[in-house]
C-alpha cells in the first residue's frame, strides 16, 4: 500500500530537480533555432467546428509556390459540384479523425470513382500540338478535350500539365473558372439558363418544375442515370430567355409545359415535339 | 450571304442607330459590302493622314468613354499607353460577355465584325501596338467564325498585319478564345486568362496601360467601345457629339430584358431616358417596378426614377452605372428581396476566389438574405448588411467586387419596407415569394452543406 | 497635562507611526513575493522567467503592478458602487491591519497585544467578507457565485486553522505572539510538539489564502477569476497585492508559531542583545519567511487545483477531526508533562 503523500513528495520532488535543470527557453531575438535550409514545417489544414475544412480551394497558394509543392482540390461551396479541384486528391487528404470529432461521418467520396477515366494521350498530345504549345491556348484545348470526353477528365488535365510543362496549379485553376465541366454528366444534361434575363422571364418556374418532373435538385444526377440537371448563367439570353440546353441543343423561349414536354420526349427517346428547336 | 445573328440577339429597332446600322442587312462576312457602307475609312485616315497623337487627339475630342462600364476615357488610357517605354505593346478587344444578360458586344462581333476589327487596328495604330488580340468567348462559336473570317479577309486587303495599306504600320491580329466566367469582363482578370492562367484580377497600379499581358503595355477596350473608335475616326468628334449629352457624348447599346414585351438590343443616344429606352423594348408587360441598370452588379432604380437619363453621370448620381449595359425591367409582382438576393448570388459564385471580402463577404450577404426572406433575421440583419457592404466595397480588388453589394444597397434605400416585411413578419409585398420556395432558382449555399449558418 | 492623556497620544502616534510603516512594508513585500513566484515557477517549469525588465528581470512584478494603476477601472452600470468599490481595500485591509501583531524581532511589534493570536485570526478571517461583497458587488451571477464558493472555502479552513493553533496555545499557556515566541527559546521550536498541528496549519493555511492547490476562488482557467471577474485596473491589481501580502504574512504566521519566529536555528546564537540583536532578528524572521514563500510556490509549482468536493471533505472529514485529535493529544502532554 502506497503511503498516503508519497505521490504529492515524488510530485514536490520532481518540480524540485527541474528547478536545477537546464532551461529549454530559446532567446528569441538572440539566439536563433537552428533550421535546415530545406525545412518547409508541415502543412495542416484548418477545420472548423463542423470538421470542414476552412480551406476554401482558391489556388492562390497554389499558384504562387515556386516548386509546385501545393496541391488541391475539392468541393466548392454547394457542397456537390466540384469548381476548383478535384474531390479525391483533397478528401484523401482529410484526416478522418477531424470528422469523428465533430461527430459526423467521413464525407463519402462521392464522384471519386469516375475519375478513372482512360484517356487517350496520343490524342491529347496532337490537339496540343495543333495549337503549338503555347499557354494562351489553354482554353483553346480544354474546350477541344470537353468536346470529345464531354467533361474534362482530370487523366487529361494532367497530361496537359506535363506536355506543356504548364504548373498543374495554373492548369487547374483556369479549368476551374471558365464553365467547364470537371465532372461527366450523367444521361442527358439539362441544364437551366440562370442569367437575370431568363430568370424574370420566367426561369425560376422552369427550374421548379423540371426538378418537380425529374424529381431532383439542380445539380443531381436521376438515380437512373438518365437526366443531369444543372444550372448555368450562359446558356441563353435575351431573345430566347428563358432558355433550357438539352445537351448542345439550345431551346427558348419556352413556357413551364413546354420545358416539361422536353423531358417526356427524351424521356421516350422521341423527337421533340411542338417546341421551338433552336441551335445555338 | 448569311446574315443570321445567334438566336438570342434581337434588334431593337427606333433609338439612334450608329454601330447597328446595317446589322442583319450588310453582309457580315463580306469586306467589299463594308467598305462600301464607308468601313476602313478611319483606318486609312488613321495610318496614312494622321500622325498618332492627331488620331488620339479626335478620340479625346469625342469625350469617348469606355462603354465596358467604368466609363473611363479612352484617350487617356491611350496616352499612358503611347508614352510607356516599350517595344511591344498590344491592344486587347474584350468580347468575353462576362455579364450573360449583355449582348452589345455580342451583336456587333456577329453582326458588323470588321467595325470592331477596325476599331482595334485603330487602336494599335494610335498606342503603337504591333498585336492586337480578339478575346472572344468560347461558346461564340458565330463571332470567333466571324471575326476569323474577318481578319483573314483584312490581312488579305492589306487592312491588317505586316505593313498595313503600305505604310510602316504592322499589326498581327489574332482572335483568341477564351473561357466564360463573370470575372473575365475584368481587364485584369482577362489578362490573365490570356496568359493561360485563372482569370483572377490583379491589384493596381501598375494599370495594364503601362504593364498587362506579358509584362508590357497593354489596352483593353470591350468591343463596344473600339466600334464607337472606328465609327468617330471615319466621321469626326464633332459628329459624335451630335447624340448624347456634353459629358456623355455618344450612343450606346443597351440590352433590355425582363419583364418587356420584346426583349433585345437596341442603340440609344446617352441620355435617353430609361423609359423611353423600356419602351424600345415594347414596354413592360406589366407595371413597371423597378430597372436594374448595368448587369449584376446593378443599381436599381425605382418607376418614379425611371424619367432620368441614361448615361454616365446621371447614372452614378441616380445609384445605378452603365456597367455592361444592360436593363433588367421588373414588374409589380417582382420581390426585390429575392431580385437582390438572386445578383448577389450570381457575384458570390462567380468570385474567382482571389480577394476574401469579395469570396467570403458576398457569400456572408447572401446568407444575410437568405434569414430576412426565410424570416428568421438576426437583431441587426439589416445594419450587417450595410456595414459588410461597405467594407467589401472599400476593401475590394477588382471594380465588379466593389459593385456586387449595390443591387442590395440601392434596392434597401428604395425599398427597405419590402425588406422589413420579409424580415418581420415573413410577409413577401410583392407576393411572389412563398415560403417553401424563398430561393427559386439556385439552392441557397446555406442549406446545400457547404456553408453552415451556425 | 495628566498621564492618562500622554499615554493615550503616545498610544495613537505609536498606532499611526506603526500602520504607516507597515503598510509601506506591503508594497515591496507584495512586489517580492510576486517576483519570487514568476521566476522560481518558471525555474522548475524549465523557462528563465522574466529577465528583461532590470537585471535577472526583477522589476518585472513592479513593472506589472505599475501596469495595473494604468489600466482603466471600469465598474458595471448596475453594480453597487461603494461596496464594489471598497471591497478591494477591504480584502487588503484584513491581510495589512493583521501584521499589527507580527514580532517582527524582540521588540520590533506594533501592539504587543495579550490576545494577539485571537486578534490575527479575527482580522485575517476579515478578508473573506471583502471577496463577499466584491462577488456581491458586481451584480453579475457569477461573481456572486464565485462570492459564495470562496466564503464556502474560507470559512470551512478556518476552523482547522483556528483548531490547529488551541494546542500550540495550550502547550505554551499564552496568546500572545511574544510570549509564544519566548516560549520557544527555552522549549525549541513548537513545530518540534506540534507534528500534527503544524501540517493541519500549513494545508489551511493555503486554503484561507486562496493558494494553490486550493485556488478555487479564482480558478483562472475555469472560472474566469470568480469574485473578481469585473474587476479591472488597480482595483482588480488590489485583490492581486492582498493575495500576495497574505501569502507573506500567513508565512510569517507559520514561522512565528511553530518555527520559533526571529529565533537563529541550532548552531547559531538564538538571540543577541541589543540593536545588533534586532538587526539578527529580523534576518532570521525574514529569511525563514521567504522560505516558507519558496515552499508555497513551490506547491504551486507542482500541484494541479483540487475540486471543490475534495476541497470540503478534506476541511471537515480530515483536517477537523485531526485538529481535535492534536488538542487532545496535546493536552494529555500537558497534564503528564506537567508544562
Amino acid at each position: 500500500m502506497a503511503i498516503p503523500g508519497s505521490g504529492l513528495i515524488a510530485g514536490m520532488g520532481v518540480t524540485l530537480r527541474n528547478l536545477f535543470r537546464p532551461k529549454v527557453t530559446l532567446q528569441y531575438p538572440e539566439e536563433r533555432p537552428n533550421i535546415p535550409d530545406r525545412w518547409r514545417g508541415r502543412l495542416d489544414l484548418i477545420y472548423d467546428p463542423f470538421g470542414e475544412h476552412k480551406c476554401e480551394v482558391c489556388f492562390q497558394c497554389a499558384q504562387v509556390c515556386p516548386v509546385e509543392a501545393i496541391d488541391m482540390s475539392g468541393f466548392d461551396s454547394e457542397g456537390n459540384r466540384i469548381r476548383y479541384g478535384l474531390p479525391e486528391i483533397y478528401d484523401e487528404r482529410k484526416d478522418p479523425n477531424a470528422y469523428r470529432r465533430a461527430g459526423l461521418p467521413a464525407r463519402p467520396e462521392r464522384n471519386a470513382a469516375r475519375w478513372q477515366e482512360e484517356v487517350d494521350n496520343a490524342w491529347v498530345d496532337s490537339v496540343i500540338d495543333g495549337f503549338g504549345g503555347r499557354p494562351e491556348s489553354l482554353v483553346a484545348i480544354f474546350g477541344a478535350v470537353q468536346t470529345k470526353y464531354g467533361y474534362l477528365p482530370e487523366p487529361a488535365l494532367r497530361r496537359i500539365s506535363d506536355r506543356m510543362t504548364i504548373h498543374w496549379a495554373q492548369v487547374f485553376g483556369a479549368a476551374g473558372l471558365g464553365g467547364f465541366r470537371l465532372l461527366p454528366a450523367e444521361g442527358h444534361l439539362v441544364t437551366v439558363c440562370s442569367c437575370a434575363a431568363c430568370r424574370f422571364a420566367g426561369g425560376d418556374r422552369i427550374l421548379a418544375a423540371l426538378e418537380e418532373e425529374l424529381g431532383i435538385r439542380a445539380g443531381d444526377a436521376t438515380d437512373d442515370a438518365s437526366f443531369t440537371l444543372e444550372t448555368d448563367a450562359n446558356v441563353g439570353s435575351g431573345a430566347i430567355a428563358p432558355a433550357v440546353r438539352i445537351d448542345t441543343l439550345v431551346y427558348g423561349p419556352l413556357t413551364v409545359d413546354e420545358a416539361r414536354h422536353l423531358i417526356y420526349a427524351r424521356r421516350a427517346d422521341a423527337r421533340p415535339g411542338r417546341t421551338s428547336r433552336v441551335r445555338a | 450571304m448569311d446574315v443570321s445573328l445567334s438566336p438570342q440577339i434581337r434588334i431593337l429597332d427606333g433609338g439612334q442607330q450608329r454601330l447597328l446600322k446595317g446589322i442583319g442587312t450588310l453582309d457580315p462576312g463580306s469586306l467589299a459590302a463594308y467598305r462600301k457602307a464607308g468601313g476602313y475609312k478611319g483606318l486609312t485616315r488613321s495610318v496614312t493622314e494622321r500622325s498618332p497623337d492627331e488620331v488620339i487627339g479626335e478620340i479625346a475630342a469625342a469625350h469617348l468613354r469606355g462603354r465596358g462600364g467604368a466609363g473611363f476615357p479612352v484617350a487617356d488610357k491611350w496616352r499612358a499607353a503611347r508614352a510607356a517605354p516599350s517595344d511591344r505593346k498590344i491592344v486587347v478587344a474584350n468580347v468575353m460577355g462576362a455579364d450573360p444578360t449583355s449582348l452589345g458586344d455580342r451583336t456587333l462581333a456577329e453582326g458588323n465584325p470588321h467595325l470592331v476589327l477596325e476599331g482595334a487596328l485603330i487602336a494599335a495604330a494610335a498606342v503603337g501596338a504591333s498585336e492586337a488580340i480578339l478575346a472572344v468567348r468560347r461558346d461564340w462559336m458565330l463571332a470567333i467564325e466571324r471575326l476569323r473570317a474577318a481578319v483573314t479577309d483584312a490581312e488579305a486587303a492589306h487592312l491588317a498585319g505586316y505593313l498595313i495599306l503600305g505604310t510602316d504600320v504592322s499589326v498581327s491580329v489574332s482572335v483568341w478564345e477564351g473561357s466564360g466566367a463573370y470575372v473575365a469582363g475584368e481587364e485584369t482578370a482577362l489578362i490573365h486568362a490570356l496568359q493561360g492562367d485563372r482569370g483572377m484580377p490583379l491589384i493596381r497600379p501598375p494599370y495594364p496601360a503601362t504593364r498587362g499581358l506579358w509584362g508590357v503595355p497593354t489596352i483593353v477596350h470591350n468591343a463596344e467601345t473600339l466600334a464607337h473608335v472606328a465609327w468617330i475616326s471615319g466621321r469626326s468628334a464633332a459628329e459624335f457629339a451630335k447624340a448624347g449629352t456634353t459629358s456623355s457624348p455618344g450612343t450606346k447599346l443597351v440590352t433590355v430584358a425582363g419583364a418587356v414585351r420584346t426583349p433585345g438590343v437596341a442603340e440609344v443616344a446617352l441620355g435617353t431616358s430609361v423609359d423611353t429606352i423600356i419602351g424600345l423594348a415594347g414596354g413592360s408587360t406589366g407595371t413597371v417596378k423597378a430597372a436594374f441598370i448595368g448587369g449584376p452588379g446593378a443599381g436599381a432604380l425605382a418607376a418614379d426614377e425611371l424619367s432620368g437619363g441614361y448615361a454616365f453621370d446621371q447614372l452614378a448620381e441616380a445609384g445605378g452605372h452603365i456597367g455592361s449595359g444592360s436593363v433588367l425591367v421588373t414588374d409589380a409582382a417582382t420581390c426585390m428581396v429575392a431580385t437582390a438576393r438572386f445578383l448577389l448570388d450570381f457575384s458570390a459564385r462567380e468570385a474567382c476566389g482571389k480577394a476574401v471580402p469579395c469570396r467570403i463577404g458576398t457569400r456572408r450577404l447572401v446568407e444575410t438574405l437568405d434569414r430576412i426572406l426565410a424570416a428568421t433575421p438576426r437583431p441587426n440583419d439589416l445594419v450587417l448588411l450595410r456595414e459588410l457592404s461597405a467594407k467589401i466595397a472599400d476593401t475590394a480588388l477588382c471594380r465588379l467586387e466593389s459593385l456586387a453589394p449595390r443591387p442590395m444597397l440601392t434596392t434597401l434605400d428604395r425599398f427597405g419596407d419590402e425588406y422589413r416585411a420579409h424580415a418581420e413578419r415573413g410577409v413577401c409585398l410583392a407576393g411572389s415569394c412563398s415560403t417553401d420556395a424563398v430561393n427559386p432558382l439556385l439552392t441557397p449555399l446555406a442549406e446545400a452543406g457547404g456553408l453552415r449558418a451556425s | 497635562m495628566d498621564q492618562g492623556l500622554i499615554d493615550l497620544l503616545l498610544g495613537v502616534g505609536r498606532f499611526v507611526l506603526a500602520t504607516t510603516f507597515l503598510l509601506l512594508l506591503t508594497v515591496p513585500t507584495a512586489f517580492i513575493v510576486g517576483q519570487m513566484e514568476l521566476k522560481i515557477m518558471a525555474q522548475m517549469q524549465l523557462r528563465y522567467g522574466p529577465n528583461r525588465v532590470g537585471p535577472w528581470g526583477m522589476f518585472q512584478s513592479a513593472v506589472h503592478g505599475f501596469k495595473m494603476l494604468a489600466k482603466e477601472d471600469q465598474t458595471p452600470d448596475r453594480a453597487d458602487v461603494p461596496t464594489f468599490t471598497l471591497a478591494p481595500y477591504m480584502v487588503f485591509m484584513a491581510a495589512a491591519m493583521s501584521m499589527l501583531v507580527i514580532p517582527f524581532a524582540p521588540g520590533i511589534v506594533a501592539i504587543d497585544s495579550e490576545i494577539g493570536v485571537i486578534y490575527f485570526f479575527a482580522v485575517i478571517g476579515l478578508s473573506v467578507v471583502g471577496m463577499l461583497l466584491a462577488g456581491w458587488a458586481s451584480y453579475n451571477k457569477y461573481s456572486l457565485l464565485g462570492g459564495l464558493r470562496s466564503a464556502a472555502q474560507m470559512v470551512s479552513y478556518e476552523i482547522p486553522l483556528t483548531l490547529s493553533i488551541v494546542g500550540l496555545v495550550v502547550l505554551t499557556g499564552s496568546l500572545s505572539f511574544t510570549h509564544i515566541v519566548e516560549w520557544q527559546l527555552e522549549h525549541g521550536w513548537a513545530v518540534i510538539w506540534q507534528i500534527i498541528g503544524f501540517p493541519i496549519f500549513f494545508i489551511a493555511a493555503a486554503a484561507e489564502i486562496n493558494r494553490t492547490p486550493f485556488d478555487m476562488v479564482e480558478a483562472d482557467s475555469e472560472i474566469v477569476a470568480g469574485p473578481f471577474t469585473e474587476y479591472s485596473g488597480m482595483r482588480f491589481g488590489f485583490f492581486y497585492f492582498a493575495e500576495y501580502v497574505a501569502l507573506f504574512i500567513m508565512c510569517a504566521i507559520m514561522v512565528t508559531l511553530f518555527f520559533g519566529g526571529w529565533l537563529a536555528p541550532w548552531p547559531f546564537p538564538a538571540q543577541l542583545e541589543g540593536f545588533a540583536g534586532t538587526v539578527y532578528g529580523l534576518f532570521w524572521f525574514f529569511l525563514k519567511t521567504y522560505l516558507f514563500v519558496i515552499v508555497a510556490v513551490w506547491v504551486r509549482a507542482t500541484l494541479p487545483r483540487v475540486r471543490v468536493d475534495q476541497l470540503m471533505g478534506a476541511s471537515w472529514k480530515v483536517l477537523l477531526p485531526l485538529a481535535l485529535v492534536n488538542l487532545f493529544v496535546t493536552a494529555i502532554v500537558v497534564l503528564a508533562l506537567n508544562l
